[in-house]
C-alpha cells in the first residue's frame, strides 16, 4: 500500500546526515497526539457485505482508528438483518490470519515445492501479460484457462472473455448445483436462484431431499426456515441417509437408500395424479405435457417404490397425502449441492414436475418468482474465436466449460497456461491426484488468492487479493428475493500488505493486453458509481443509507395478474421438456438405478460443517477452534460388528486404492450402514495453513471415480466406495438388511398453563421482508 | 430490581455456533476459551426416540450461585439489582475456587489476564442492546429478559409450557437461563452433561484443589449417583388449561 | 557526527531487503559492536530468503514477525495499541497489523528520540523482548544464509544490555549517538 510519506518536523532531527539518504525513516507510521489523546476514539459503523461464504448476507463493520473490531448483522438488509453465523462472525480472523498472502510471489523453486521471492505488482502483471500475449499467438487465446469461484472472481472472467477464451470454469457449476439449474431451467425457463427462491414463510409443508439446512448454514435460509417449521409449524419431511440436525425437527425422517431419491419422486408424482391429489386447474393453465407424464410414471407404485428405497409404502402414501392436502403452499426445497449419483438433472427435474403438480410455482408457499432490473456495467463484447467448443456438447447437451473439462484439455495439450482466481482446485475437485498431473504439464499458471491455499504451490506466480472487507466488488443484485434489492460490498479497512482488489488486478491487466475498452473506469468506484447511475442513485448515497437500495418486487403469479408466460419453449412450465426431447434425452424422468456398493464395501457421503465454508475457513483461528477436524459417520450396528470404537482414529480406502489420512469415528444410530459420512473442506494439504495442514480428511482424494451426468456433464461425487483401515488391516463393512422404514415424530403432550395476555407468536411476524 | 434470564429453544436451534463467535469476537477470549458453548449430542436412541441437539449453555446467573461463598475474596457476587452474578476483577485473585465450584462448568482462568472468565450476561450493554449471543442467533433461539416483570417476551415464553431448567435432584441451584424443546433434547443433555455437584464450602474446595487426584475420584462416585430427573418449572400446573 | 538512531537501523534491516537498507549495514556492525565473518548473500538470495522467513513460505512460515504469533492474547491488538496511545502516538497506516515488528521498532525509536526511556524500557520488558527471542530463535532455526540470524540475535544481544542500561538509572542516560 503506497501510504503518501509526509516526513513530520519532530522525527526531522533524527536524520541528519549524509549516510542516512535512503534510509526509511518510517514517519509516516505513527502520527504523534497529546498524551492519551491518539487517534480516534469513536467507532464506525462500516456498512458491506459478508463473504465468509457467498450467500452475501449484510454486515456492519465496528472500525476504530482503522482498526477493524468486530463484525455485525446489518439491519437494513432485507434477509439476514443482524443476524449472522459463527463464520461471519469470525471474519474478523481472515483479515488479520498472519498466513495470509501479502505480495506478490515469483516461485523461482520448483512447482510443488515453491521458492518465492517477493516481487512488485509491475513486474508480475507484465510477467502474466507477456505470457499470455505469448500463448495467444503461438497457440490461440483458448490455450489459456480459468478456473474460478466468487464474486471477485467475475471482472476476471470478462477480461478473459474478451480476450478470446471460453474455458472458464467454476466449481459452483459443475461440482455443486448447476445440474439443479440446468434442471430447473429446462422445466421453468430460470434456474433455482441463490438465495433458493422459496416462499418457506408460507409453506404449510416441506419437503427437504438430502439438504441438510442448519448444518449448511445460509443465514437468512435458516432464519426463515426454522420460523416456518418452529413458529408457524409447516410440515416438514426429511428425506436423508443420515439423521441431521435438521432431520431432528422433522415430522417425517426417511432415512432412504442412497441413490433411490428419483424412485421416491417419481412415486409421490404418480400417487398424487391417481389419487388426484394434483391442482388440477393449475396444471391446465401452466403446465406443458401433463397426460405424457401421467402415462410415464403410472408404474411407479408405493409398493413398487418400497422395495426400491426401502421406504415404507404407508409413509410414503401418508407424505403424498401431507403434499395433497397442503397445496399449493408446499415448498420442495430445489437442493443446491446436487450432483451425486450421476442421474442428478433427472432427480431434479422430477422435484420440479413435483413441485409443478402441486401448483406450487408463483404461488405462496411455493417457488416464486425473480425480479431483475437492469444496471449499466461493464461494456466489453465477448470475443470468442471460432466456433469450436472444448467439450463434446452432442454428449453433454447441457455442459458449460466444466473442470473436467479444463483438465481433459490441458492433458492433451490443448491448455498452456491456468489463471486460478478464488478457487481451491485441488482441494474441491475430485480425483486431485488428476488435477495435479494437469498442472505439471502446464507452461504457466497464476494463482490469485488470499491465502497459500494447494493451488499456490504449484503456481508460477501469485497474486495477493485483497479479503472481502478490504474491497469493493460489483454490485450485488439480490433478484432471488420477495424483497429485491442492491446491496454494495466496500472496504471496511483499507487493504492490509500489498493486497489489492480484482478491479486492480484485472484493469492493469487489461491495459496490458491492450484491451483498455474493455474497463473503462479508472477506479472502482468510479466503476460503480456508472453501475448506480442506473437506479438513481449513487455510492456515497447508498452508503449514507446503509448500503442497500430496495425495490419492487414480482414474486408471485397474482403480480402478473394470474397472466404469466414462462420463458420456456411452450411458455408453460415443461412437465415434458422439449429440449429434452430435441436432445435425444429422457424428456420426463425415469428411474434408473445407481450401483450399489459391493458387498464389504460402504458408500461415502459428504456434507458441510455449520462453522466451515468448503475449503476456505478451515485455517480461521476461531472457526478452527470450534470444528478443527472432520469426523466418520458410521453405524453403530456396523461399527459393533467391525469392532470399532467412537473416537477412535481410522484411515479409509477407497475403490481405487486411494488411502486417506487419518478420521476421527463418530459412532451412531443416525446413519444408514450401508455408507459412512464426512464433513467437506478438511484435511488440507497445504503445509502453508498451519491450523488446518492435515487436520482431518481430505475426502475429495478418495472420490477417483467419476461419472459425468449426461445432460450438464456434472462430476457425480456419492459413487465411491470405502473400507475402513485399523492398525494397517482393512476391515469389510458386514451386510446388515434394512427393512423398511421411515420415521414420524410422535406428538408431546403440551403442558400448557393459563395465561392472562396473547402469546406472541415469535416475534417474527412484524419484520419486513421476513425472510 | 430486576431478574435477568434465557430461555433457548432448542427445537430452534440449529448447533451453528455463531453465538459462541459473537461472544467471543465481543469479550476477546483467548484462542480455545469461550464463555459460552454448543456442545452437539448425538444422533443418539434416547428411549424410542432419535435425537440430535445441541447443549447451548453458559453461566445460569443460579438463585443460590455456588461460586459465590467459594470466592476468598468476593471478587464473585450476585449483583441486587440486575440478579446476574458478576465478577469485581479488581477483586478477582484468579485463584479458581468459583471454577471448581460452578455445577455447569461455566468459569474458566483466562490464561492470559490470570482472572475467571465467564458470561455476564453482556452487563456493559445491559439497557442498550441484547447480549451478543442473542442478537447474532441466526435462528431467534435465544431470549433474554426480565424474569421479574411478568409482561416481558420472556416471561411469556417460559409460561407457553414444556420450560425446563438444567437441574437434578441433587444439584439445583435455581438456574435462570431456561431450556424449551422436545423433552427428550433435556433428556440427552441431563445423560450426557449433568450439573456436577459440588461442596461449596471454600474450605472443601481449597483442600480439593490442593488435592486434585482427591477431586477426580469423588466427582465420578458424584456422577454414578446422579439420577437424571427434570424439574418442570411449571410442574405444579400441570392441571392448567391444554389449549389444543 | 551523524545522528540516527539504532531502533531505526534495526527496522531498516528488518524490513524487505533493498540496496539503500542494506547500505546501512556497516553501520549496523558498528552498533552491535561486531563484524559479520560470513559472505553477505547477493540482494537477490536475501529477497528469497526474506520472503520464506517472513512472508510466506514453504512447508510453512517459519517467523511471522507479528507479536500475536508468538504471545498468547486476543486482546493483543487492542493491548499494543493503547500502549502507543498512552504515551501519544497513533498508528497512522494499517498497512500491516499493529503488532508488526518493524511498527514496533518505528515505535521504540519514536520513544527514543522523545527521551521517553521510562516508555522505552516499560515497553522492552513487557512486550517487545519476549516475542523478539521467540521470534529470534525461529529465525536462527530456519534461515539458510546465516545473514537474518545474525541481524537478529545480534539486536537480541544489543536490546537486553540496552534494558540493563535503562535498568540502571533514567536519569543518567545519556542518548545513543551512532
Amino acid at each position: 500500500m503506497g501510504k503518501p510519506i509526509s516526513r513530520r518536523e519532530f522525527f526531522k532531527r533524527s536524520l541528519l546526515g549524509a549516510g542516512a539518504i535512503g534510509v526509511t525513516d518510517y514517519s509516516y507510521v505513527f502520527k504523534k497526539f497529546p498524551p492519551g489523546k491518539a487517534g480516534r476514539e469513536d467507532v464506525e459503523l462500516i456498512p458491506s457485505i459478508c463473504e465468509m461464504c457467498f450467500w452475501k448476507c449484510g454486515i456492519i463493520g465496528k472500525v476504530k482508528n482503522g482498526r477493524l473490531l468486530k463484525i455485525e448483522g446489518n439491519p437494513r438488509n432485507p434477509h439476514n438483518g443482524e443476524k449472522i453465523c459463527a463464520r461471519g462472525n469470525s471474519g474478523i480472523m481472515q483479515l488479520y490470519d498472519p498466513d495470509r498472502l501479502k505480495y506478490p510471489l515469483l516461485n523461482v523453486g520448483k512447482r510443488g515445492e515453491p521458492k518465492w521471492k517477493r516481487i512488485s505488482w509491475k513486474e508480475a502483471l507484465n510477467r502474466i501479460a507477456e505470457r499470455m500475449l505469448e500463448y495467444k499467438k503461438k497457440y490461440g487465446a483458448r490455450s489459456i484457462a480459468n478456473l474460478s469461484h466468487g464474486s471477485s472472481s467475475i471482472p476476471m472472467r470478462k477480461l478473459l472473455k474478451n480476450f478470446g477464451t471460453d474455458r472458464i470454469a467454476h466449481a459452483s457449476f459443475d461440482q455443486c448445483r448447476g445440474n439443479r439449474d440446468v434442471a430447473f431451467e429446462l422445466t421453468f425457463g430460470m434456474g433455482a436462484g441463490s438465495p433458493e427462491r422459496v416462499d418457506l414463510i408460507n409453506a404449510k409443508a416441506i419437503l427437504l431431499i438430502g439438504s441438510h439446512i442448519g448444518e449448511n448454514v445460509h443465514t437468512s435460509l435458516v432464519k426463515e426456515f426454522i420460523e416456518a417449521v418452529e413458529g408457524r409449524k409447516a410440515k416438514l419431511v426429511t428425506v436423508d441417509p443420515r439423521f441431521s440436525m435438521i432431520a431432528g425437527k422433522s415430522d417425517y425422517w426417511l432415512p432412504i437408500k442412497p441413490g433411490t431419491d428419483t424412485a421416491l419422486i417419481l412415486t409421490l408424482i404418480n400417487y398424487i395424479i391417481q389419487h388426484n391429489l394434483y391442482d388440477r386447474e393449475f396444471v391446465n393453465n401452466y403446465t406443458y405435457g401433463f397426460d405424457k407424464l401421467k402415462e410415464e410414471v403410472k408404474n411407479y407404485t408405493p409398493e413398487w417404490a418400497e422395495k426400491i428405497t426401502e421406504i415404507k409404502k404407508e409413509i410414503i402414501i401418508e407424505i403424498a397425502e401431507l403434499f395433497g392436502r397442503s397445496k399449493p403452499a408446499v415448498t420442495i426445497f430445489p437442493g443446491r449441492q446436487s450432483t451425486w449419483y450421476g442421474n442428478d438433472t433427472q432427480r431434479v427435474r422430477a422435484l420440479a414436475i413435483l413441485a409443478s403438480i402441486l401448483g406450487a410455482v408463483g404461488r405462496r408457499g411455493g417457488y416464486f418468482f425473480p425480479t431483475k432490473i437492469k444496471l449499466k456495467g461493464c461494456p466489453c463484447p465477448n470475443k470468442i474465436e471460432g466456433e469450436d467448443f472444448l467439450c463434446d456438447t452432442s454428449e453433454y447437451p447441457f455442459m458449460e466449460t466444466t473442470t473436467e473439462c479444463i483438465r481433459e484439455a490441458t492433458l492433451n495439450d490443448e491448455v498452456k497456461m491456468w489463471i486460478v482466481y478464488g478457487s481451491n482446485i485441488i482441494h474441491n475437485t475430485p480425483n486431485p491426484q488428476k488435477t495435479i498431473k494437469a498442472i505439471n504439464k502446464l507452461d504457466f499458471m497464476v494463482v490469485v488468492d488470499i491465502k497459500p491455499t494447494e493451488p499456490s504451490l504449484y503456481a508460477d506466480i501469485v497474486l495477493p487479493e485483497a479479503t472481502y472487507l478490504e474491497r469493493y466488488d460489483i454490485p450485488f443484485m439480490v433478484a432471488d428475493s420477495r424483497t429485491p434489492f442492491i446491496q454494495i460490498r466496500r472496504p471496511v479497512v483499507q487493504p492490509l500488505y500489498e493486497s489489492k482488489d480484482p478491479f486492480y488486478i484485472v484493469s492493469e491487466l487489461s491495459k496490458r493486453l491492450g484491451l483498455k475498452d474493455c474497463f473503462p473506469c479508472e477506479t472502482m468506484e468510479d466503476y460503480l458509481n456508472l453501475a448506480l447511475s442506473s437506479i438513481g442513485t449513487n455510492l456515497r448515497k447508498l452508503e449514507k443509507e446503509g448500503g442497500v437500495y430496495r425495490y419492487e418486487g414480482k414474486p408471485f403469479l397474482d403480480d402478473f395478474g394470474g397472466n404469466y408466460r414462462f420463458p420456456t419453449p411452450t411458455g408453460k412450465i415443461e412437465l415434458y421438456s422439449t429440449k429434452l426431447s430435441l436432445n435425444d434425452k429422457d424428456p420426463i424422468p425415469k428411474y434408473e438405478p445407481v450401483e450399489d456398493p459391493p458387498k464389504g464395501w460402504a458408500r461415502l457421503s459428504y456434507g458441510r460443517s455449520p462453522v466451515h465454508t468448503f475449503s476456505r475457513t478451515e485455517n480461521n483461528k476461531w472457526l478452527h477452534a470450534l470444528n478443527p477436524e472432520n469426523d466418520l459417520w458410521i453405524n453403530e450396528e456396523a461399527a459393533k460388528s467391525m469392532g470399532l470404537k467412537d473416537g477412535e482414529y481410522v484411515r479409509l480406502k477407497n475403490q481405487d486404492g486411494v488411502v486417506s489420512d487419518p478420521v476421527k469415528l463418530k459412532v451412531t444410530p443416525g446413519i444408514r450402514p450401508d455408507m459412512v459420512h464426512t464433513y467437506h473442506g478438511f484435511g488440507s494439504q497445504s503445509p502453508f495453513l498451519r491450523l488446518a495442514y492435515k487436520k482431518g480428511m481430505f475426502e475429495n482424494a478418495l472420490i477417483t471415480k467419476i461419472v459425468l451426468d449426461p445432460i450438464m456433464g456434472g462430476m457425480a461425487k456419492r459413487i465411491n466406495f470405502v473400507k475402513i483401515i485399523k492398525d494397517g488391516k482393512e476391515i469389510d463393512f458386514p451386510v446388515i438388511k434394512q427393512k423398511p422404514s421411515g420415521f414420524k415424530k410422535k406428538p408431546e403432550k403440551e403442558i400448557k398453563i393459563k395465561l392472562t395476555a396473547p402469546l406472541p407468536v415469535g416475534g417474527h411476524e412484524e419484520e419486513e421482508g421476513g425472510c | 430490581m430486576a431478574k435477568y434470564g434465557m430461555v433457548i429453544d432448542l427445537d430452534r436451534c440449529v448447533g451453528c455456533q455463531a453465538c459462541m463467535v459473537a461472544c467471543k469476537a465481543q469479550w476477546q477470549t483467548p484462542e480455545d476459551y469461550f464463555r459460552t458453548w454448543v456442545k452437539h449430542i448425538g444422533p443418539v436412541q434416547i428411549k424410542d426416540e432419535m435425537v440430535f441437539t445441541s447443549y447451548v449453555g453458559q453461566c445460569n446467573h443460579c438463585d443460590n450461585p455456588p461460586c459465590v461463598p467459594a470466592c476468598p475474596t468476593q471478587a464473585t457476587f450476585k449483583d441486587t439489582e440486575t440478579g446476574i452474578v458478576l465478577v469485581d476483577y479488581d477483586l478477582c485473585i484468579g485463584c479458581g475456587y468459583c471454577v471448581e465450584a460452578c455445577p455447569y462448568g461455566a468459569r474458566f482462568i483466562n490464561p492470559v489476564t490470570k482472572k475467571v472468565e465467564k458470561c455476564d450476561f453482556c452487563y456493559p450493554r445491559l439497557g442498550e442492546e441484547d447480549p451478543a449471543c442473542v442478537k447474532t442467533c441466526i435462528v431467534s433461539a435465544k431470549v433474554f429478559g426480565d424474569l421479574e416483570n411478568k409482561d416481558s417476551y420472556i416471561s411469556k415464553k417460559i409460561s407457553e409450557g414444556n420450560t425446563y431448567i438444567i437441574a437434578t435432584k441433587e444439584v439445583n441451584p435455581g438456574p435462570n437461563v431456561y431450556y424449551k424443546g422436545r423433552r427428550s433434547k433435556i433428556e440427552a443433555i441431563i445423560k450426557n452433561y449433568p450439573p456436577e455437584k459440588k461442596d461449596t464450602l471454600p474450605a472443601k474446595i481449597w483442600s480439593n484443589v490442593l488435592r486434585p487426584f482427591v477431586i477426580l475420584g469423588a466427582g465420578a462416585t458424584f456422577i454414578g449417583s446422579l439420577v437424571a430427573f427434570l424439574f418442570q418449572i411449571n410442574q405444579g400446573e400441570k392441571e392448567g388449561e391444554d389449549e389444543e | 557526527m551523524e545522528k540516527i538512531n539504532f531502533y531505526l537501523i534495526f527496522a531498516n534491516l528488518l524490513d524487505y531487503p533493498d540496496e539503500k537498507k542494506l547500505s546501512l549495514f556497516e553501520r549496523f556492525e558498528n552498533i552491535v559492536g561486531l563484524h559479520y565473518t560470513g559472505e553477505i548473500p547477493p540482494l537477490e538470495n536475501l529477497e528469497i530468503e526474506y520472503t520464506k522467513l517472513f512472508v510466506n513460505a514453504h512447508p510453512y512460515l517459519p517467523a511471522p514477525p507479528f507479536a500475536s504469533v508468538y504471545l498468547n492474547s486476543e486482546n493483543l491488538y487492542d493491548e499494543i495499541e493503547s500502549f502507543y496511545q498512552s504515551v501519544g502516538y497513533g498508528i497512522e497506516t494499517r498497512e500491516f497489523p499493529p503488532d508488526y515488528l518493524i511498527y514496533e521498532l518505528v515505535f521504540l525509536s519514536n520513544l527514543f528520540n522523545d527521551e521517553n526511556y521510562k516508555a522505552e524500557r516499560k515497553f522492552l520488558i513487557s512486550h517487545f523482548l519476549p516475542w523478539f527471542e521467540k521470534f529470534v530463535k525461529k529465525v536462527k532455526e530456519n534461515d539458510e544464509t546465516g545473514f537474518y540470524s545474525f541481524i537478529c540475535e545480534k539486536i537480541n544481544i544489543f536490546l537486553n544490555n540496552r534494558l540493563k542500561e535503562l535498568k540502571d538509572g533514567e536519569t543518567n542516560l545519556q542518548k545513543r549517538v551512532f
